[in-house]
């Protein structure tokens, strides 16, 4: 199944570019949209 | 992209975050090449990609006339193509999500150029705390659903 509009975002972490993971939660605890910008190399 | 960035304002403190599938080790390169203020991370694996059905062009839609536009533009304006031992066939996306979590929108360009413009993803921005889908037939009918995607992609604490 591909996850789609209406679904939940699934809890995950990617590592940074400083290093630090980055959570897919933390806009929720802050209360705020998330933009998922998926980069491809013609950006 | 830069277009995102340059009107970051306008996103009401919404967290913005580009996702690439470079290593993680390439990165601060990577950052420094978008010349991005907001957090780029690494989905090297592109589980997240896959998760959301975001595949590999095939060869006509890599090599679109609008992808050929934007390589002669990027050269008229001055620009040098580099090459990359990347992954050019992978596609991207832009994606929206609610604060409280939900999928809001699921921008999936059919080529490498057709990348919604600011206006259309502010468009998509769903107000504090609202839960907006797309379309009614996206809504979530199955609570299991979501969970049964956790499973391709990282979990905490594992990397």
């Amino acid at each position: 199944m591909t996850l789609q509009a209406g679904d939940a975002l699934p809890l995950f972490e990617l590592p940074g570019a400083d290093g630090e993971q980055w959570g897919s939660d933390g806009h929720r605890k802050r209360n705020v949209a998330l933009v998922l910008i998926l980069h491809r190399h013609l950006a | 992209m830069l277009a995102v960035s340059e009107r970051h304002a306008e996103f009401a403190g919404a967290e913005i975050v580009v996702v690439t599938f470079t290593d993680p080790e390439r990165l601060g390169a990577y950052v420094e090449h978008l010349g991005v203020q907001f957090p780029v991370v690494s989905d090297v694996d592109r589980e997240l990609y896959r998760a959301l059905g975001i595949e590999r062009g095939g060869f006509r839609q890599v090599w679109s006339l609008g992808t050929l536009k934007k390589y002669a533009a990027l050269l008229l304006a001055g620009q040098r193509l580099q090459r990359t031992n990347e992954d050019i066939r992978q596609l991207g996306a832009d994606v929206i999500v609610s604060a409280d979590g939900t999928i809001a929108k699921v921008f999936q360009p059919a080529s490498p150029d057709a990348r919604p413009g600011v206006d259309e993803l502010l468009a998509a921005m769903p107000a504090s705390g609202e839960r907006r889908p797309d379309r009614e037939s996206d809504r979530l009918s199955d609570p299991g659903r979501s969970a049964a995607m956790l499973r391709p992609l990282r979990r905490r604490g594992t990397r």
